[in-house]
């Protein structure tokens, strides 16, 4: 079992708040998760609790069937990598400048570069497609480049899981299908457990392996197939504007 | 219409008419003799003596002063003048008053008036042993911190003047006292360039206590002191170099040419190095260039506030390549003080420049004064 | 190889400009004497061999630690806080020497310890002062660090230690006499030039120490330009990372602060000038960069100061700053952002 947590409960300290409780999820294999619910369920706060950023209130995350807290931080880095929601760069930090930081984990004191560092940086800027622009300041990208070389970085750090807050948030639907396949690539071709949040139900129904759907407090964690037929996402969200149709698999606007 | 502006007009002209200002045609005044009054080096006020009163002027308060301040000193209420010709009017002799610099303390002593002395600010300053006296005895109050004088503790003394020493630009502390209607009266001793000039200004002590006549013959005793051992002095047929001041950082402060201890150098008959710059204040010099213009200098005077050679080349080692350092010619005035810590040279000195004088001739030319102890430089401590 | 002339380049700037340093100063003295000190000891005179060996040669030592030590605790502080206005004295410790001293040379007269002996302080009394200083807010801002995570927090309380210790020498200053405040002014302009061989050497082992430990920095600074969260994500001890930076930066500027006194802008300015002419925040090249431009700029501005051919020297603080300022507002305007 690559990734585990075992009733898991998970919140804020000041002012104490629990967000989700009892949560049970297992990562066993490669593969594409989804961590979908409504505004504030708190699929941002199990995303970084998985990733060992947030500390959480109650039960055990398991990485590799050993307790989390009990790794060093410099060995959690070859397990997990991270792909957060967009933010402000350094100005002059270029696109391999970017990707190269995820070999940190792996680099001497100094964070210098071997070969096979070298070599993971250039493979991971090709599987983006973003190799022709390797010395542009990250900057200058746009929103679209931007995300890939996000990826890109978590790809040449080399780990078995990937773990993503909002990928796609910012980006338009040809961006979004093309980051999503991405991902869904790398969990089949790489061997890597790819676990993301999103608002983007419908394109995660399509193509996730698992989908993890936060509701009431809350998780349930199954494959799409299995969610559409429990009939559990009818009532996700409330039914006056959207309805989900079990028939084409996907929530569809109420014609007025 | 017209009617009423014409009456109007008319009872204008009658009310101008019958409301004239009082006294307001200053009597004739002439003085009483052209320079009654004699100032011999002072450049900082001169006097003006009227029938009847005195009009005493400082002309420089501070140094190219563009501003002077007048006082009209009476012994009665007598005269009138014009607001404007005068910044205050002081019934003399004053009974009470306030000083702020230790150098107005010895000319108020040997004038015997110290017990008319009722306030000063920062007392543990004062080194003279009477004025010390009448402070423990808590006739004189201590009045506040430098130039921050305490307008409470000071109305509460009354006094019937305060003497202080003006600055260019507003003094926020006297400002609020004169709007206490107590006298400030600025004293410029500070501002003389001669060592004769500030000893000078004992007059203006004497004019407010109507002690002139005694204020002229302790003046003219010092004066001929002074001249007498400057006579002395130029009988020797050495000429020294002398240097002066020491480093703060990499800044050498120390007199210019034009101030009065390089006037009391040159009439010790020493040359003193730095001489011909034009400054009545102290200079502020780079040490490469002192080092390289006065490293052979004889003597070294009044090194700042070092008392010990130690100290001084623990504090810097760049001292040591001097040659007064190396000879151990280097006097200093910091070792002699009062009771309290106050420095005696600070108080004393620009009101006994004959006593500085001759200090500095028994160091310049030892073989001239051999039974003489001297009253401020002493040598440097090992 | 690009790597490796540009160094050489820059260490030959650095020699010249060295060079240049040592050959002004207030008295003119043939660089045929300045080579001839340096070499072999002697020259012409032996005045102008002390002012060459003991004094220009000491004063351009501080310049290089001092310029070269504010560089790199800017880049630190700027890193750190991802912040473009952080500088070295951010988190209060020119405020703590000063305040420590403002307490020496003000306060103990204030205290109604004899006069006479305030008017005068030993070098190495002021020296210490200023280490303590800067030592109880190294403390305190450590000690900070502990309870809080959030590393804007701690810029904050850095800013308020300085107004609280700016403050109480407000207060001091109000209240002492006037030689005194004259002295804490002086202090607080700022100079190069007081220090002995012995007094150097004891900076420059406190310099050594804090570009050593900086060392160890390059790699999670780097990690920490993309965010706290990746940094932590990529094997980057947080709680660690801020402890070693507030200890060099410490050591860098509180060992500068007390035997140099307080220096103006360098911290600030030359981190950001690297920055937008190197174009790069990778800290492997901008460290060494920082260092020797520091260095460079400090000796430039001590030449400056020294006001060759004139008797009169100007403070090294207004230097700096009259310097600084325009740098850094010419380099806004360029730029049109002061990014980080």
């Amino acid at each position: 079992m690559r990734l585990e947590a075992q009733n898991l409960s998970i919140g804020y300290d000041k002012p104490r708040l629990e967000v989700v409780q009892s949560v049970n999820i297992k990562i066993k294999n490669a593969g594409l998760t989804a961590v979908i619910g409504i505004n504030g369920s708190g699929k941002t706060t199990l995303v970084k609790n998985l990733a060992g950023l947030l500390n959480a209130q109650g039960g055990n995350i398991l990485l590799y069937d050993e307790p989390l807290d009990s790794y060093n931080i410099k060995d959690i880095a070859k397990k997990i990598s991270l792909v957060l929601t967009k933010q402000s760069l350094p100005q002059h930090l270029s696109v391999i400048d970017f990707v190269a930081l995820g070999r940190q984990p792996y680099t001497n004191w100094l964070g210098l570069y071997e070969y096979q560092d070298k070599n993971h940086i250039i493979k991971a800027l090709k599987q983006v497609e973003l190799y022709e622009i390797k010395d542009k300041a990250c900057s200058t990208l746009s929103d679209g480049q931007l995300q890939k070389v996000l990826i890109a970085r978590a790809i040449a750090q080399n780990t078995p899981i990937i773990i993503l807050d909002e990928p796609t948030s910012h980006l338009d639907m040809y961006h979004k299908a093309m980051v999503l396949n991405l991902l869904k690539d790398i969990s089949i071709n790489h061997d890597k457990s790819v676990v993301f949040a999103t608002h983007e139900i419908n394109l995660a129904l399509q193509l996730c392996d698992s989908v993890i759907l936060i509701k009431n407090k809350q998780v349930i964690q199954d494959t799409p197939q299995n969610l559409i037929h429990s009939g559990v996402l009818h009532e996700l969200f409330p039914q006056d504007l959207i309805k989900f149709d079990e028939e084409a698999q996907l929530f569809k606007l109420n014609r007025i | 219409m017209l009617r009423t502006l014409s009456i109007l007009g008319f009872v204008i002209l009658i009310w101008s008419c019958v409301n004239q200002p009082k006294s307001e045609t200053p009597k004739p005044i002439k003085q009483s003799k052209p320079n009654a009054f004699k100032i011999d080096y002072a450049k900082g006020f001169k006097v003006q003596v009227f029938e009847g009163f005195k009009l005493l002027t400082i002309t420089e308060a501070w140094p190219n002063a563009d501003k002077t301040f007048t006082y009209l000193l009476q012994t009665s209420d007598s005269i009138n003048l014009p607001k404007t010709d005068y910044d205050y009017k002081i019934k003399t002799p004053i009974k009470s008053i306030v000083v702020t610099s230790t150098t107005h303390i010895p000319a108020l002593e040997a004038l015997g008036v110290l017990d008319n002395l009722v306030g000063f600010p920062n007392t543990d300053y004062i080194s003279s042993d009477k004025a010390r006296n009448l402070i423990n005895q808590g006739q004189i109050k201590n009045v506040g911190q430098d130039q921050n004088l305490n307008t409470e503790l000071l109305l509460l003394l009354q006094p019937d003047v305060v003497v202080s020493f003006a600055v260019k630009g507003q003094n926020k502390s006297v400002e609020s006292i004169k709007k206490a209607n107590i006298p400030v009266l600025y004293n410029a001793d500070w501002v003389e360039a001669h060592p004769l000039g500030k000893a000078e200004w004992i007059k203006f002590f004497g004019l407010l206590f109507d002690k002139n006549d005694k204020a002229q013959q302790i003046f003219n005793t010092i004066k001929t002191e002074y001249e007498k051992a400057k006579t002395l002095g130029s009988k020797s047929q050495t000429k020294p170099t002398v240097i002066s001041g020491a480093l703060w950082k990499d800044q050498w402060y120390l007199p210019g040419g034009d101030s009065w201890q390089a006037q009391l150098i040159a009439d010790a008959n020493a040359e003193y190095l730095y001489a011909d710059t034009e400054s009545r204040g102290s200079l502020s010099l780079s040490f490469e260039s002192v080092l390289n213009d006065s490293q052979n200098a004889e003597y070294w005077i009044a090194p700042a506030q070092y008392t010990s050679y130690q100290q001084m080349v623990d504090q810097q080692k760049h001292y040591e390549k001097f040659k007064a350092f190396k000879d151990k010619n280097i006097y200093t005035f910091a070792k002699t003080k009062g009771q309290t810590g106050g420095v005696l040279y600070y108080e004393l000195a620009p009101q006994r420049p004959d006593w500085v004088l001759k200090d500095l001739i028994q160091i310049f030319h030892p073989q001239l004064l051999t039974n003489y102890e001297p009253k401020f430089f002493k040598p440097l401590d090992q | 190889m690009k790597t490796l002339k540009l160094s050489l380049a820059s260490i030959l700037i650095l020699l010249f400009v060295l060079m240049l340093n040592i050959s002004l100063g207030s008295v003119s003295i043939p660089l045929k004497d300045i080579v001839q000190a340096i070499f072999t000891g002697e020259s012409s005179t032996s005045t102008w061999t002390y002012i060459v060996l003991d004094y220009r040669l000491t004063k351009a030592m501080t310049a290089i630690i001092v310029g070269s030590g504010l560089g790199v605790s800017g880049l630190l502080m700027q890193t750190f806080f991802r912040n473009p206005l952080a500088g070295p004295y951010v988190l209060g410790l020119s405020s703590g020497a000063g305040l420590g001293v403002a307490l020496l040379l003000m306060g103990s007269g204030l205290l109604g310890l004899s006069i006479s002996n305030s008017l005068w302080f030993s070098k190495t009394a002021v020296i210490l002062a200023s280490s303590l200083g800067s030592l109880m807010v190294m403390i305190a801002v450590l000690l900070t660090s502990v309870k809080i995570k959030d590393s804007m927090a701690l810029l904050i309380i850095g800013l308020m230690f300085a107004s609280l210790t700016g403050a109480v020498v407000n207060l001091l200053s109000y209240f002492s006499a006037s030689d005194e405040l004259q002295q804490f002014v002086f202090w607080s302009l700022g100079s190069l030039g007081d220090l002995s061989w012995s007094e150097v050497s004891i900076l420059g082992v406190f310099w050594f120490l804090g570009l050593t430990l900086c060392l160890f920095l390059i790699k999670p600074l780097d990690a920490l330009l993309i965010g706290e969260s990746y940094a932590k994500s990529l094997g980057v001890n947080i709680k660690v990372l801020q402890y070693t930076t507030i200890i060099a930066t410490c050591l860098l500027t509180g060992s500068i602060t007390a035997f140099a006194g307080p220096i103006a802008f360098i911290g600030l300015a030359i981190p950001h000038l690297m920055r937008l002419i190197l174009k790069t925040n990778k800290h492997i090249i901008m460290l060494p960069a920082v260092c020797l431009s520091g260095a460079v700029v400090m000796l430039i501005c001590d030449s400056i100061s020294q006001l060759p051919g004139f008797d009169y020297t100007i403070p090294i603080n207004a230097v700096t700053s009259l310097l600084g300022a325009p740098i850094v507002i010419w380099l806004i305007l360029r730029s049109r952002q002061l990014n980080f």
